[in-house]
């Protein structure tokens, strides 16, 4: 503080004309003193009150109705992938659950015509199914350098195939064939995600 | 869940996981206060709404972008200021004086590009916004400069601090100081009559 902040006859600074306008203390005191005794820097502070006071009057202009809404229409918002494949589980689950039906049911009436025919046996569809299973295999195992058929991985497929039996098979095989199907119909909606839109408005 | 107690970071934090209806509480929030903004600045009340939606929408595509440690309120007023004011300069740029074009170099080629004031006063429009506008205080601030208006609606109308208005405008505190000191001064002449 200086001896000019502390001389009682010079005129108010703005900030201290605004503290003593929003009637917070002003430093030094001795602006109050010289506030006491000057006529235009308490006309100054009066002035700039009302001016306060006017201002303050002012309210909101509203925007026409429904602004919420149109605004909303035009938002995207950033939506995290987690979050995006919950939104899609829950916005599709009855295709999904209507596809599934359709396939188990026939693959199961598949499962139940094989059983009626007895000029097709069992075990002669179990060993088409295998040798073709083992050759699709083994052209996956050469074009990979046969180190898959080395380790006998597709053997063990197609051996517990034949232990689960025709119709096991081909429930097994439906089903597998469905979940890679919802899985890359997922996997393709997330890599190249369309925008969430934002549209009901409302609390 | 209602949205409507749920204080701003909390809505904010939300609207980051994609949800909707807390964007759409936002918006009720402060459609009010940024349509203010605007229609002080811009004095037109459908161009008011388009830049309003507009502030709103880039404030919610960058809604990543948001620092949590600054109020969500200064941060979408900011976006806004922004935006009304690059609105008006591109409006200014665009539009000849009515001195004439500014590429006139001679009194007869200024003469030539001039506009000439209708002398019917008022378009039917803005006899409409003015009496909308009605009072004379809204008048007197409409006579402000742009950065003027803006520090003393903000300070005075949105009660925000000299702080905020800083980052809300980008500029020093001590210039926001001074943009208000100047605004009050010239309403203080403006509003003489009413303020005595």
């Amino acid at each position: 503080m200086t001896d000019k902040d502390q001389n009682p006859d010079r005129h108010l600074t703005p900030d201290e004309v605004e503290l003593f306008t929003l009637g917070l203390p002003a430093r030094p005191r001795s602006a109050e003193t010289h506030l006491a005794a000057c006529l235009e820097c308490r006309s100054e502070v009066e002035s700039l009150q009302a001016l306060h006071r006017a201002l303050s009057s002012l309210e909101h202009f509203a925007p026409a109705a429904a602004f919420a809404e149109r605004v909303m229409a035009r938002v995207t918002l950033p939506v995290p992938w987690r979050a995006r494949a919950w939104t899609l589980a829950r916005e599709r689950w009855l295709p999904v659950a209507a596809a599934l039906v359709a396939v188990l049911g026939a693959a199961s009436l598949t499962a139940l015509w094989l059983g009626n025919q007895p000029e097709l046996s069992v075990g002669g569809v179990l060993e088409l199914m295998s040798r073709e299973v083992r050759e699709f295999g083994f052209q996956v195992v050469m074009t990979a350098g046969g180190l898959l058929w080395n380790s006998a991985i597709v053997r063990s497929v197609a051996d517990g195939i034949v232990g689960i039996g025709v119709e096991g098979a081909i429930l097994l095989l439906s089903a597998l064939s469905l979940v890679t199907i919802s899985a890359a119909a997922t996997m393709a909606r997330l890599v190249q995600p369309t925008p969430l839109r934002i549209g009901h408005a409302g609390p | 869940m209602d949205y409507r107690e749920k204080t701003d970071p909390e809505l904010v934090e939300l609207c980051k996981r994609g949800n909707e209806r807390a964007a759409t509480e936002l918006v009720h929030r402060f459609e009010r206060p940024v349509f203010s903004l605007i229609y002080r600045m811009v004095r037109d009340r459908e161009l008011s709404e388009d830049l309003a939606q507009e502030a709103f929408v880039r404030a919610f595509t960058k809604i990543g972008r948001y620092d949590p440690s600054y109020k969500f309120s200064s941060w979408l007023f900011k976006v806004t200021y922004n935006l009304t004011i690059d609105h008006l300069r591109k409006k200014r740029v665009d539009t000849v004086s009515i001195h004439g074009s500014p590429t006139a170099v001679t009194s007869e080629m200024q003469e030539a590009t001039a506009i000439t004031p209708v002398a019917t006063g008022e378009l039917p429009d803005q006899a409409l916004e003015a009496r909308e506008i009605g009072s004379e205080i809204e008048l007197a601030i409409g006579e402000l400069r742009e950065e003027y208006r803006t520090a003393i609606i903000l300070r005075h109308v949105e009660g925000r601090a000299y702080e905020e208005i800083s980052q809300i405008m980008d500029v020093p505190l001590g210039t926001v100081k001074t943009y208000i000191h100047r605004a009050r001064k010239e309403l203080q002449v403006h509003l003489q009559h009413l303020l005595t």
